[in-house]
């Protein structure tokens, strides 16, 4: 009796693990069959649009990577979002570790009202304040990469969030022991602090590095007027199918060109993804 | 109510309970948020007089070093031997006076009209030809302007700084204290002042590039800047609130557009998609999580790499390749009608309500890996002797998730809830590049579609539309319906008021 | 290598709450001090103000012979031992050690020898290449003096070092700090809030309860004589059984008898000498304190035995503890007023219920008052309580007789005197036997007969011989009869309201030979119309404590006393009530403002007249958050 209470438990528990692992595969497969989808039409050999209904191509061809790289700019666009990319990371990584650290353990009388003020503007529609920024940019001549960059690092402040919870983690006694030991406050910071932030470091890299590859709202407005030359990827593969006449003909390049941006970008997501998941879990709980 | 018949309570009737007295204290809660104003007024009054009265202190007890500081700024600091920051502050002063009298007044006095004459043709004798001068271009006008007034508001507060500092040097100096040296100056920004080192440059980026162009678009609200008035050839103007009026009253305008409509449409839509958007992705994600850490279930790492890969790649590329897929010919409708299963396209992004539908389950496809992340981390941090004593007392994998695993959920999660829902109401990426906003409103003169937000709206009203002056009103509109949903929720939420330092 | 000086610090909070109140200590070199007490009693407040992590309100704060109030705490030349330890995790056991030294630039061989001179002495050379988290707290702990002592610091601040380790290792590294502070000669401060480490560690504990300091003495005089129920009941394991009870005075017996119980014993009076007589009418309410170890199971009865009905016990091992009650009622659980807990160390069988004899070291009794819980029988008694008669001008008190001065002249009556003890003076004409002389934290307390009957004073110094003359010094007594004072003591400390204030002034100035005005800057104190020049140390005093803005603004309160004021042309108005005349000395009773003023004086005066105070030897107290300042 009592054994068979147990081998029915056992059964149940077993049952319900399948449904489980069904529902699992399931989810991945729904998850993954678009991606999957992209790269098997940017191999697409023949001239089909999306309404030939079918999804392997009749011939398989790498023709579409070639026109890729020949016959538009994609290349050059590339360039510029991957440059826009390196060096906003580099000042939005900067800029987010000394606003989070000075909100974290530094002291001053405009600590709150600081925090509430970006809270505010953090409500304004980013994109509205865009249209002053592109003729301030525009009066630069700047409506190019480096207005990009300064667009997106500008404003990096109100990034804090995620990394001042971080360091709000770190014992205050390390700071206390350090500056008795005989450590500036600026010593702190580089000596004991930044060594043991190194996890949120690289999530801001992380994010910061990504954001740009995946942006259209800004950086269309920055470049989108000007010359091709100037385009990240999401301006450029979004005109290739903004035109209703051009959108067939370059959809397989489309895809081509997906793959060739998603590939790196995962990659090295996948290597760092520990860092991001402790990231996003520890500042989001954090609030 | 006491706490014990609220203890007695039924579940439904404690949801109930708090449900109606949230309401019934929101008004009151408005009432005190405003009566609390005066209150800050007078002491925002009080701290205005303060300087007043430490001016007129200066005035008087200071000596002559002192009061020639009024003039020459950093004077008593340099007669009193502290020459780096005496030295500064008349390098500053001197800079303020160069940038007025050589570009920041010009624009200023032309604030009022923001400029008479555009682009004339003009005859040029040396060329022989009519050439376009321009004259006055009203937005750089009104940007310039904008930006000396924020020069002149740091002006006046480095000069009251450098009063009292001058002030406060001369009050050491009587009392025998030690002046700070230069050196100790300079090094005090590695320590005591190293605040002000580390935030300068991040506060300039956010002056220049965001609030200083929130003023200028707030600014530009009151213009009549639209289609009719390009900013070189024909100067836009003052127009007071004539765009609120023509967004909140109605109308069609004249060049036969309509607004009030559409915006309240599309506000509605806003807060619908919002809330349906935060919350699918919210309990879709808990759900995913609690499956795939569910003990016994193996590969825990490579469902979640699968998942959180989909993160890793540019949203634009995942978004427009879905609204491709989704397209009446897309390959989804194509492939059906291959097989036979349907004869005519599914309008999945050109049907008003169909559209709706199929953002927020793309939305869902999209979001549900971040939300699975954020309640994997909770939910391994929820103490296992809470399960254990739950299990002692008898309870089910299903009593257990209600009573142990979703309160814990919600509470911890609360502030993440209402990022996400803040998040939401301006979430460009996923409707523009999924429908555009499309279908159209079915409005006349309308420029906003079915599935548009504030947001998109604000896009296509700037870019495609030039209705710049409309634009910025909804941007303001857009900023109040957030900052009021967000007051509303922050002061609901206890985990936030917790918080150490919040508000 | 010094000593630290804390004159009355405060620690007041932005929202007002006082952390710490008026802590008053001068810490000697090479001392081991103990702060102790409950948490958010302001012990670690304490120390971080030492440290210089949290700012000092107000109070002067000295290390060697500097003040260092507002010195960075880099600059102190002290260190610190965190309780969670505080390692940098990022680097290894060396490199915490040298970080210090490393910011002080020293010459690298010297690091490499020091770091590795003070690994050897803490046993941690094995360690030196490992990071914090691969070892235990109590290496981590070492690691954590290593890193304090390698820079000869002037003062050892440790914060709870021992708390997050394990009791066996908590025992082991109590013994190894104490070497330490044998080896390295330095003053060591040390906080925690456990009572034996306190005991077992200090040479000197400080006492904290709510940022008051309770007692500050010996861990011996701790345990001997605690000045409060607090203390009392702090020190010492198993914790002192209280019980409420009244005291009467028969004859030359005193009888305690505790409430809600049978029990009573009797003592003999010499032990209450110090006890103010109020407490022995058998009304007042006292605690009687009594250790566990102070009470033992008696074979036989006595006089100084109760009756206990045993309720539990526990067994330890090498002693028992027998939980009882003295209310025969009681079940000897709860902290009530009747439990009593025993230590035992013989082996009997009891059971709950079983009534037993408790004999009870009447040596060892405590008593404290039970409104303000200070103890009954302070080790210096504040007066002597003496009966006494007026008659004819001439005060009579234990068979002796005395004039009364003019001052303190009244009608012919009977009541009490209260003699402080410092109010006896060695130059008088009444002889008195000496019985003992007790040499108790820097004074010296004399046990003396007059005509057989016990006074106490406080000399100075020592008297060898067998007999004194006494005398009285007539200001500082009070005579109450009906319950009223006849005779009150004159006060000590005058008060006056005061202001920081600058003034300007137009001086003629010698320079190169030549008369030059020159406009000079004036600080000082305002007393109504008058202005004090304030001295250039006690201008910066008042600055460090109060900023140079609030220190013009503030409220402030000179204190100071009838010696400090001498009557002169100008200074402070004042109009003189009464002379007192008290026969050594005469003062004057003035009225000031609303206040009433007492001044030494010379003759007789009469009328208004200023008042010059010596401003060496006033204290400037701030009125708002009432801290002194100087």
């Amino acid at each position: 009796m009592e054994k068979q209470k147990y081998a029915s438990k056992k059964g149940r528990e077993r049952l319900s693990l399948a449904v489980i692992y069904t529902i699992l595969i399931l989810i991945s497969l729904v998850w993954l069959i678009p991606f999957f989808l992209i790269v098997i039409l940017s191999l697409r050999g023949e001239a089909a649009g999306m309404s030939a209904g079918y999804i392997f191509p009749k011939e398989w061809s790498f023709k579409n990577y070639i026109t890729l790289f020949t016959e538009t700019q994609f290349l050059r666009w590339y360039g510029n979002t991957l440059l826009v990319s390196l060096v906003v990371t580099i000042f939005q990584t900067i800029i987010v570790l000394m606003t989070s650290y000075a909100l974290s353990r530094l002291r001053f009388k405009m600590r709150k009202p600081l925090m509430n003020l970006m809270l505010i503007l953090g409500m304004f529609p980013g994109f509205l304040s865009m249209t002053a920024v592109y003729f301030i940019l525009d009066s630069m001549h700047f409506t190019n990469v480096i207005g990009l960059i300064l667009v997106y690092s500008a404003s990096s402040a109100m990034q804090y969030y995620i990394c001042k919870g971080f360091f709000d983690t770190i014992p205050k006694s390390l700071d206390e022991a350090a500056r008795i030991d005989g450590a500036s406050r600026h010593t702190v910071f580089f000596k004991i602090i930044l060594p043991l932030a190194k996890p949120i470091i690289i999530y801001t890299i992380l994010t910061a590095f990504i954001a740009p590859w995946g942006e259209y709202m800004f950086s269309s407005l920055i470049v989108g007027t000007g010359s091709m030359d100037n385009y990240t990827v999401a301006v450029g593969m979004w005109k290739w199918l903004e035109n209703p006449q051009l959108r067939t003909a370059y959809f397989p390049v489309f895809c081509a060109a997906a793959v060739i941006v998603s590939i790196p970008i995962t990659a090295l997501f996948i290597w760092l993804q520990r860092y991001y998941v402790e990231g996003v879990t520890g500042g989001s709980v954090k609030g | 109510m006491v706490d014990l018949e609220y203890l007695k309570m039924s579940p439904w009737g404690k949801f109930w309970f708090n449900f109606k007295s949230f309401f019934k204290r929101l008004p009151s809660s408005f009432v005190a948020f405003f009566k609390a104003i005066p209150k800050k007024l007078y002491k925002l009054w009080l701290a205005f007089a303060g300087i007043f009265i430490n001016i007129g202190k200066a005035a008087k007890d200071g000596d002559w070093k002192t009061r020639t500081s009024f003039g020459i700024m950093g004077f008593g600091l340099l007669a009193r031997k502290q020459y780096l920051k005496g030295i500064l502050y008349l390098v500053f002063e001197i800079l303020f006076v160069l940038y007025m009298v050589f570009f920041g007044w010009k624009y200023l006095a032309q604030m009022g009209t923001l400029g008479v004459m555009g682009q004339v043709e003009e005859w040029d004798p040396a060329l022989g030809a009519y050439v376009t001068k321009v004259y006055d271009n009203s937005l750089l006008i009104l940007l310039y302007s904008l930006l000396t007034i924020f020069i002149m508001v740091a002006f006046v507060y480095m000069w009251y700084q450098n009063v009292k500092g001058n002030l406060l040097s001369q009050q050491f100096t009587e009392a025998h204290l030690a002046l700070p040296t230069s050196k100790d100056d300079i090094k005090s920004y590695a320590n005591e002042n190293y605040h002000k080192t580390l935030l300068s440059i991040p506060l300039l980026g956010l002056v220049i590039f965001t609030i200083l162009p929130t003023f200028f678009m707030i600014f530009i609200a009151f213009t009549n800047y639209g289609p009719g008035h390009s900013p070189t050839v024909n100067p836009f103007h003052w127009s007071g609130f004539d765009n609120f009026s023509s967004v909140i009253v109605g109308g069609i305008s004249a060049d036969g557009k309509e607004f009030a409509i559409t915006f309240r449409e599309i506000l509605l839509w806003t807060i619908i998609w919002a809330f349906f958007a935060t919350f699918t992705n919210y309990v879709l994600g808990m759900v995913v999580a609690i499956l795939i850490n569910k003990k016994g279930v193996k590969f825990k790492k490579l469902w979640r790499t699968i998942l959180v890969m989909t993160i890793a790649i540019p949203q634009f590329v995942s978004l427009m390749f879905m609204s491709q897929l989704l397209a009446d010919q897309g390959l989804i409708n194509s492939l059906l009608m291959n097989w036979g299963w349907i004869s005519k396209p599914i309008p999945f992004l050109t049907d008003g309500t169909v559209a709706r539908i199929t953002v927020i389950i793309v939305n869902v496809w999209v979001g549900i890996p971040y939300s699975m992340l954020i309640c994997t981390g909770i939910l391994m941090n929820i103490p296992a002797d809470l399960y254990e004593s739950a299990r002692i007392d008898g309870a089910g994998p299903v009593k257990a998730y209600m009573k142990i695993t979703l309160p814990y959920m919600l509470h911890v999660t609360t502030p993440y809830l209402i990022t996400q829902f803040i998040g939401n109401l301006n979430n460009f990426n996923i409707i523009f590049l999924l429908t555009g906003g499309n279908p159209p409103l079915d409005v006349s003169g309308s420029t906003g579609g079915q599935t548009d937000l504030l947001i998109t709206w604000l896009y296509k009203l700037t870019v495609s539309d030039g209705q710049y002056a409309v634009a910025s009103v909804i941007g303001i509109f857009t900023f109040i319906v957030v900052a009021v949903l967000s007051l509303v929720l922050y002061n609901r939420s206890k985990s936030v008021k917790n918080e150490e330092e919040f508000m | 290598m010094a000593n630290v000086s804390l004159k009355h610090i405060y620690k007041v909070y932005p929202n007002g709450t006082k952390a710490v109140n008026d802590f008053n200590m001068e810490i000697q070199d090479k001392e081991f001090i103990v702060f102790v007490g409950p948490s958010g009693c302001g012990k670690s407040t304490t120390l971080r103000m030492i440290a210089g992590l949290e700012d000092i309100s107000a109070g002067e704060l000295k290390i060697g012979d500097l003040i260092v109030n507002d010195m960075e705490p880099k600059d102190r030349d002290i260190a610190m031992v965190f309780q969670n330890y505080a390692l940098y995790p990022h680097m290894t056991v060396y490199e915490n050690i040298a970080f210090g030294l490393r910011l002080r630039k020293l010459p690298k061989d010297e690091i490499h020898n020091k770091v590795l001179e003070a690994a050897e002495i803490l046993g941690i050379t094995e360690y030196l290449n490992k990071k914090p988290k691969e070892m235990s707290g109590g290496q981590r702990q070492r690691v954590a003096l290593g890193r304090a002592i390698v820079r000869e610091p002037k003062v050892m601040l440790l914060d709870e070092p021992l708390s997050n380790l394990d009791a066996k290792l908590r025992t082991q590294m109590r013994a190894e700090i104490s070497k330490l502070h044998a080896k390295l000669q330095t003053t060591f401060i040390y906080v925690t809030h456990d009572q034996v480490e306190a005991m077992t560690m200090g040479t000197r504990i400080v006492v904290m309860k709510n940022g008051f300091v309770q007692q500050i003495d010996t861990p011996k005089n701790l345990y001997n004589y605690p000045a409060n129920k607090f203390v009392a009941g702090f020190i010492g394991t198993p914790q002192m059984n209280f019980f409420e009870g009244t005291l009467l005075k028969k004859g030359d017996n005193v009888v305690i008898k505790f409430d809600n119980s049978e029990a009573e014993i009797t003592v003999p009076y010499s032990m209450l000498y110090k006890a103010k007589p109020a407490y022995l009418d058998g009304n007042a309410k006292v605690y009687i304190g009594l250790r566990p170890e102070d009470a033992t199971i008696a074979a036989d009865g006595g006089n100084a035995v109760i009756k206990v009905k045993v309720s539990h016990k526990e067994e330890l091992g090498s002693e028992t503890l027998i939980y009882g009650d003295i209310n025969l009622e009681g079940d000897g659980y709860g902290e009530g007023s009747t439990r009593i807990i025993i230590k035992d160390t013989g082996d009997r069988e009891l059971n709950g219920g079983d009534i037993i004899d408790v004999a009870l070291n009447l040596n060892r009794v405590h008593l404290f008052d039970k409104e303000t819980e200070q103890s009954v029988l302070p080790r210096i008694p504040e007066y002597n309580y003496l009966d006494c008669e007026v008659k004819g001008g001439k005060l009579k008190f234990l068979g002796a007789e005395l004039d009364l001065p003019e001052a303190a002249k009244c009608g012919d009556l009977k009541g009490e005197l209260l003699l402080p003890t410092d109010a006896i003076t060695f130059n008088g004409n009444l002889k008195a036997e000496v019985v003992s002389c007790e040499k108790i934290g820097g004074v010296n307390l004399l046990a003396l007969t007059l005509n057989g009957k016990r006074l106490y004073a406080v000399s100075p110094e020592c008297v060898e011989a067998k007999t004194v003359n006494i005398g009285v010094d007539f200001k500082k007594i009070t005579v109450i009869s009906g319950g009223e004072k006849v005779i009150a003591p004159m006060p000590e400390v005058n008060e006056f309201a005061c202001k920081f204030v600058k003034k300007k002034a137009v001086e003629e100035v010698e320079e190169n030979g030549k008369t030059k005005k020159k406009k000079v800057i004036r600080f000082g104190f305002a007393v109504g119309d008058n202005f004090f020049e304030a001295s250039e140390e006690n201008s910066q005093k008042i600055f460090a404590a109060l900023g140079i803005k609030k220190a013009f603004t503030a409220g402030l309160k000179m204190e100071c006393g009838a010696y400090d004021l001498t009557v002169s042309d100008e200074g402070i108005a004042a109009s003189v009530i009464e002379t007192l005349d008290y026969g050594v000395e005469k003062f004057l009773k003035c009225k000031v403002g609303e206040g009433t003023v007492y001044v030494k004086c010379d003759g007789e005066i009469k009328g208004d007249i200023h008042l010059l105070p010596d401003f060496e030897k006033v204290g400037i107290v701030e009125t708002e958050r009432d801290i002194k300042i100087i």
